[in-house]
């Protein structure tokens, strides 16, 4: 590297994939790494590939991964004096990232009241509509008499949506299609509210039919320089948690796009933002769109926006923590090709998906030309029980949307995890599904097509073929490495299962 | 050499040679034979005129992973020990044995001993993950033992309350 080492070093404030991911730019940059580990996690990839790792404490997140004590003990004690927070656990908690301002730690994020202000929906909302961002429409009813609440909703449009303010999980949701149903889905909606929340207050919002999931990725300096990296979709989800992401969106044309990256650098501005961030847009089809929130965090999905732009946003991330400027203009951000990402999750789909912690007995990583892999566990790994079951983000790039879907598939098809359930099979199925082929994403996806995590029973292709290799795995194993007189070793099933322990 | 193995609900049983490099077996009516390359303790190849296969294996306690072009195989071995076939149902598989599907801890019980339980109701809250997950009984029952305390950690099919069932007098031989 020409350039001076931009931190002395960096804590990396996470674990698993993601603190992988951010030790490998570190290293490329040439910068030291402190990686923190609780307890359980003394052997973990993480660990293993940092320069130094401190222990922080027992498993539980609430006493090594979000003690924001004991991490800034840690930071100043070893000299680091910048923290990459990655995402989850602290990395949008505004009272961390103003402990490191106040302790003189550089936050590789936005700044505290960024994401103070942006972790409201309220406050948020607020700030956009007075910045004329296009929000949802939608309006508190407390106060107002049927007549005026009809006026309103005739105004906002049918069919709209009527929400409990003080729950969600759908209790205290209504549909309301025609204004003659008004009446008695809000009397429908306040009853249910009541008896779930003890409270019956409900708001009014426009309701989108088959809504997408559009947000932009936008990256800002300390100089009030903002650009986008244009969008991501998110449109395959499960229980509101992303499945399947890609880029670009089939569902916008260059003007919707130039139109919403500006829009979302409105957002930046708006809200005084800098460093990587995402806003995240209800896309209600024919370019209309509306601001749903801003995360102001490196978010899970993007190396997808990474392959078609061709930056690395934790190595801008670290430049813009250090007082860099941005070293791209808006007219230099072009998207070439397409690329698809998958998370891989310690789940078992058949069993509506429950997560499935366990030694790794054994995996092989995929790769091939287009094939990315962030990884942050490995073979004989033991998977615990006290975190997120993400295990790995799988991506393809192509010069289109078919040859990324076909790359990734191969590579979901040629990815051996044994010894614990992974969702890998399942999302082969996914991808080859139909309807995700020809664009039809739709935030429903997988309730109709996969009820319940159920594959559609599968013919076992290879029965034949495991039914031998099972005899052979038992009677005729390899040679072990001492050599000496037997041709076949045998094979100790102990030695494959490891370490079994009976919790007390 | 008779091999047996079990898939899903399903008993295997087929003949099979094997020498050095070589395997022939007569699996579900047609005869198969290929020579075989161990690569490591985990793959192998197998080859005939017609195919090449990599397979990837390991062994486990009751049986053997092996996973080959995107598909995962769990053949249970002759010795297997009792399946649990609980999952995000919560429903203890195994009649009158209440076990978790997943290593987690208690969080708590909503029985206590002698008192009487009835199919499908509620006996005992596991986390892991994050997850709560409730473990139902799958028979009409009276609780006998509480074998852990609220926040002991338990392990898969470790079971964690014992129950006698109820047999109705009509049934009773």
């Amino acid at each position: 590297m020409s350039e001076p080492q931009l931190f002395p070093k960096i804590l990396i404030a996470n674990r698993g994939e993601i603190a992988v991911r951010v030790i490998k730019t570190c290293k490329a940059m040439g910068i030291p790494t402190l990686a923190v580990y609780s307890e359980i996690d003394r052997a973990s990839l993480h660990v293993q590939c940092a320069d130094e790792a401190a222990l922080i404490g027992p498993p539980p997140p609430l006493e090594s991964y979000l003690n924001i004590d004991k991490i800034i003990a840690v930071c100043k004690e070893r000299g680091a004096d910048a923290i990459h927070p990655g995402y989850g656990f602290l990395a949008e908690n505004p009272q961390f990232a103003k402990r490191c301002e106040d302790e003189g730690i550089v936050f590789i994020g936005p700044s505290a009241s960024a994401i103070e202000l942006l972790g409201s929906k309220t406050a948020s909302r607020k700030t956009m509509l007075a910045a004329g961002i296009p929000c949802t429409p939608g309006f508190e009813i407390e106060g107002m008499d049927l007549a005026e609440i009809s006026r309103r909703c005739e105004e906002i449009g049918y069919p709209i949506l009527i929400k409990a303010a003080a729950g969600g999980g759908g209790k205290g949701m209504r549909i309301v299609k025609e204004s003659k149903d008004l009446e008695k889905s809000i009397e429908g909606a306040r009853r249910e509210s009541k008896s779930a929340f003890a409270d019956d207050t409900v708001y009014i919002e426009k309701y989108i039919e088959k809504p997408r999931h559009i947000e932009f990725q936008i990256l800002g300096d300390k100089f009030g320089n903002v650009i986008h990296l244009c969008e991501r979709e998110c449109s395959i989800q499960r229980r509101h948690q992303k499945v399947v992401e890609e880029t670009p969106s089939t569902a916008i044309t260059p003007e919707i796009r130039a139109k919403m990256g500006q829009t979302a650098i409105n957002v930046a501005k708006a809200s005084g933002y800098y460093n990587a961030g995402t806003v995240e847009f209800l896309y209600a089809g024919e370019g209309k769109y509306y601001f749903l929130e801003v995360n102001t965090r490196l978010q899970v999905e993007h190396p997808v926006t990474e392959e078609v732009i061709g930056l690395d946003l934790v190595e801008e991330q670290i430049r813009i923590a250090a007082g860099q400027p941005l070293r791209y203009k808006q007219s230099d951000i072009v998207q070439r090709g397409h690329s698809v990402e998958v998370r891989i999750y310690a789940e078992d789909p058949a069993q509506n998906f429950i997560p499935s912690p366990g030694k790794i007995l054994f995996m092989k990583e995929p790769s091939g030309p287009g094939i990315r892999h962030d990884c942050g566990v490995y073979s004989g790994w033991n998977v615990p029980t006290n975190y997120d079951p993400i295990l790995s983000k799988l991506i393809a790039w192509g010069p289109d949307r078919e040859t990324s879907i076909d790359r990734l598939i191969a590579a979901l098809n040629d990815f051996p995890v044994l010894g614990i359930s992974t969702t890998v099979e399942f999302l082969a199925k996914v991808l080859q599904h139909p309807d995700f082929r020809s664009g039809a994403t739709f935030t429903d996806f997988i309730d109709k097509n996969f009820p319940g995590g159920k594959i559609p029973p599968a013919v076992p292709n290879y029965l034949d073929l495991a039914l031998i290799a099972a005899a052979l795995a038992e009677t005729a194993a390899p040679a072990g490495q001492g050599g000496g007189s037997q041709k076949t070793a045998v094979f100790d099933p102990w030695q494959a299962v490891g370490n079994w322990q009976l919790s007390s | 050499m008779e091999f047996q193995y079990q898939l899903d609900d399903k008993t295997i049983t087929f003949n099979s040679e094997i020498s050095k490099n070589e395997i022939s077996a007569d699996v579900n009516g047609e005869k198969i034979h290929f020579t075989f390359k161990h690569i490591d303790p985990h793959i192998m190849s197998l080859m005939n005129e017609k195919v090449q296969q990599r397979i990837y294996f390991t062994r486990a306690k009751d049986g053997i992973h092996l996973y080959i072009e995107g598909e995962k195989y769990f053949l249970k071995t002759a010795s297997a020990t009792t399946e649990f076939a609980s999952g995000g149902a919560g429903y203890a598989g195994v009649k009158g044995l209440v076990a978790s599907p997943m290593p987690g801890t208690i969080i708590k019980f909503l029985v206590k001993e002698s008192d009487v339980v009835c199919k499908d109701q509620g006996l005992v809250i596991v986390e892991a993950m994050k997850m709560e997950n409730e473990i139902r009984s799958t028979i009409d029952a009276v609780v006998k033992k509480l074998n852990f305390k609220s926040g002991d950690a338990v392990d898969v099919g470790q079971p964690i309350i014992d129950l006698e069932e109820i047999i109705p007098e009509s049934e009773q031989s």
